[in-house]
């Protein structure tokens, strides 16, 4: 994603310096950079959201993990007090 | 060069990326960094000139050769240059680059950008310099401060960028003029902060003049 982030603010420093004069490449560019900004900001957001998830589940896990030791420690004394 | 020369260009490097001024030189009172500003040995409307032109036609193949490892060392830990010069965006928009990412921290890179896209496609007038020179006077970039590269005095460079953006990725992109009409950017993104980022930056600008004068 950084990657990514770095290709999409090399692509606005390439629009950094005036190409042209005429009001109709002036305005293309500015467009351009705008395009490329709300990119960025789009790339990142998604990210963000990304990570999000991906601890939630992580926590879900964690849950899921510790119940199954409880059950599993509760099966053992309900065994032994079977014996 | 006529608009309809710069827009499908343009169209072409954004494309490729989607899948995921010439008056005063305007040299900034306050400041990222603040080396010594260049001596212009010469100027076309403000601009400074580039007395001995430099030849990069070798290293457009790979860029990663402008910049050697012991260089960057002195910045941090860098993996290998990863060249990037035959891609869309690379070819169409970008040119030919090269970056270091940092070894703990991808987001620390250093990067040299050899800028034939805007020689080719950007009119006579506003090719090299000229261009930043100009973007500034139109205000599409709000902050540029001419530098002295050591031990470069005859090449002009600048940094130039976005106050926010420099601040907010704490980057820094050296413009050098290697030509009247072609730039070489070298740049430090994810620095600690834009200062130090402006001094990295122009160090590798020197390592890079100092490769390209060997070679030529």
């Amino acid at each position: 994603m950084k990657q990514r982030e770095l290709l999409i603010r090399k692509a606005i420093d390439a629009l950094s310096g005036k190409f042209s004069d005429d009001d109709y490449s002036k305005v293309y560019v500015r467009d351009a950079i705008y395009s490329l900004n709300a990119l960025k900001e789009l790339n990142m957001s998604a990210s963000e959201y990304a990570q999000r998830y991906s601890q939630k589940i992580s926590s879900a896990m964690d849950l899921k993990m510790a119940d199954d030791t409880d059950a599993g420690t509760w099966f053992d004394k309900v065994g032994n007090s079977v014996d | 060069m006529a608009p309809k020369k710069l827009v499908p260009a343009l169209l072409t490097g954004l494309l490729g990326l989607s899948i995921a001024a010439c008056s005063d030189p305007s040299v900034e009172k306050d400041a990222i960094p603040t080396p010594a500003p260049s001596s212009e040995p010469g100027s076309s409307n403000g601009v400074p000139q580039v007395s001995r032109p430099l030849d990069a036609s070798s290293f457009l193949e790979d860029p990663c050769k402008l910049v050697d490892n012991q260089t960057l060392s002195a910045f941090g830990e860098f993996e290998e240059g990863e060249p990037d010069v035959d891609s869309n965006h690379a070819q169409k928009l970008i040119g030919p680059t090269c970056v270091w990412y940092g070894k703990q921290d991808v987001g620390r890179a250093v990067s040299v950008i050899i800028d034939t896209p805007h020689q080719k496609y950007a009119q006579p007038h506003l090719r090299g310099l000229a261009g930043v020179y100009a973007s500034k006077e139109s205000g599409s970039l709000d902050y540029l401060q001419a530098v002295e590269i050591d031990s470069h005095p005859g090449y002009p460079a600048v940094i130039a960028g976005n106050r926010k953006d420099m601040e907010e990725g704490n980057r820094c992109v050296v413009y050098v003029g290697i030509a009247d009409d072609l730039t070489i950017k070298t740049s430090l993104d994810g620095g600690r902060d834009p200062e130090e980022a402006c001094q990295v930056a122009q160090k590798v600008a020197a390592a890079v003049l100092d490769t390209l004068k060997q070679a030529n």
